[in-house]
């Protein structure tokens, strides 16, 4: 049902006729004749329906990631060693379980993803700021949304969400939404310095305690000493997958809460740190069989614990909370024991996942 | 002398600069036949009438499960 609320009839879009927009033919009196040759999501065409007004949010988004989706196909050609839009089956599959989940213009600006069984966020009124929870966490509920507003029983939100309420937009601007008209491969290319990092607002933190000074090297000491991701001791446990959520074949867990620190897979000088918190992602070398690919040929190339930016930060957590004193080795540095869960261990590996992630796990000794 | 002169030409400039700026189309430019249409249209008549469209409205078809966030 699309309801239009009479308020959109006095704004910009609103001024404009229907079928400017979807076609059909308002002169019919009967919703079938009305409806013939109807346009019901038009900015599935941006260069036709919203270039002629928005022309430099159209061009650059053709390059952003939610419209391109490139972080799937590069993923993919990595593991399988040719890009699947080079076979119409593979495509096609792809379309049916993935490539539903991309954006458009109006997916994010005036209702809800088609993705998430969609719906007007207000009366087919644009927004210049998409809503938080019906348009950005819609999507990206499952890990993100949960962890940013503290849906995760036992885990607090994150401090920028509680109590500080900084929504999406404060860190993930439209430029970087609307991509910057350079194709990136994925999201954490390193040249996609619109893709925020805490260092952007925090880089005066560097000095103000010895913990940062030991383990945010920079300058002289970057040689001398181990670079952190923040997230490193200021996330909570987060998310793992252990299934593909379209189904598929190849790994059919639950997915799981925990927290492990790895060896930066993405190392690079726009994330140049040596450790970081890694997130299981759901594949394995057959998760691709019921498509037709029985074996990812090229499994290996790419680890299956990967960089994660984890959204639920706090200042005081497991590793940060010092209360009642103790020593560096009681919270991290006991490695010589190698029983620490926080480490990811070639233990927390499937067999099939070793070699894939050999520079990623930490080694006992 | 010099002075005024040049504060003269300063407004001036300033004047054209804001009849510029302010002339500008803040929003595209609709086709003549297309503006006011939406007001009183088949269209809107339908749409904005919770009512009729909950009577005329296809039913959804059953949720699969198949939709879920990504991350």
């Amino acid at each position: 049902m699309v309801y239009v609320q009479s308020s959109f009839l006095t704004t910009p879009h609103g001024n404009m006729s229907c079928i400017h927009c979807h076609g059909g033919d308002e002169t019919q009196n009967t919703k079938e004749t009305a409806h013939v040759n109807i346009v019901s999501y038009p900015s599935t065409d941006p260069d036709k329906y919203c270039g002629s007004c928005h022309a430099g949010a159209v061009t650059s988004t053709g390059t952003s990631l939610h419209k391109t989706q490139n972080g799937y196909y590069t993923l993919f050609a990595k593991r399988a060693g040719f890009d699947l839009r080079t076979d119409a089956n593979l495509t096609a599959e792809f379309n049916n379980e993935c490539g539903k989940c991309h954006t458009t213009c109006g997916q994010c600006h005036v209702s809800r993803p088609v993705s998430v069984n969609g719906g007007f966020i207000s009366g087919h009124e644009f927004r210049r700021t998409p809503s938080m929870t019906n348009n950005c966490t819609a999507c990206h509920g499952s890990r993100i949304g949960a962890e940013y507003l503290g849906e995760n029983a036992g885990y607090r939100a994150d401090v920028h969400w509680l109590p500080n309420a900084k929504r999406c937009e404060f860190c993930h601007d439209a430029n970087e939404m609307h991509g910057s008209g350079e194709l990136y491969d994925t999201r954490y290319d390193a040249r996609n310095t619109a893709m925020p990092k805490c260092e952007d607002c925090h880089a005066n933190a560097r000095t103000v305690n010895a913990y940062h000074q030991r383990h945010w090297a920079d300058g002289e000491d970057k040689e001398e000493v181990s670079h952190l991701a923040c997230q490193v001791c200021h996330s909570q446990d987060y998310k793992n997958c252990n299934a593909c959520h379209t189904g598929g074949a190849g790994i059919t867990g639950s997915s799981y809460m925990t927290y492990k620190i790895g060896k930066n897979p993405i190392k690079s000088d726009r994330r140049s740190y040596d450790y970081t918190v890694v997130r299981h992602i759901p594949v394995a070398p057959t998760t691709f069989a019921s498509w037709g690919i029985d074996n990812l040929a090229q499994y290996d190339s790419e680890p299956t614990w990967k960089y994660a930016s984890p959204h639920n930060i706090q200042r005081w957590t497991a590793r940060t909370d010092t209360t009642g004193g103790g020593e560096c080795w009681s919270k991290c540095h006991n490695n010589w024991v190698g029983s620490l869960k926080t480490y990811l261990r070639e233990s927390d590996l499937e067999n099939y996942e070793r070699q894939a992630n050999q520079n990623v796990v930490i080694p006992t000794n | 002398m010099r002075n005024l002169s040049l504060s003269l030409s300063g407004c001036v400039v300033c004047i054209l600069l804001l009849a510029v700026t302010s002339c500008t189309d803040k929003y595209p430019v609709v086709n003549e036949g297309d503006i006011g249409q939406s007001s009183g249209s088949g269209c809107i008549d339908c749409h904005t009438n919770k009512e009729l469209l909950m009577q005329v409205a296809t039913p959804l078809p059953p949720d699969t499960g198949g939709s879920s966030s990504e991350g």
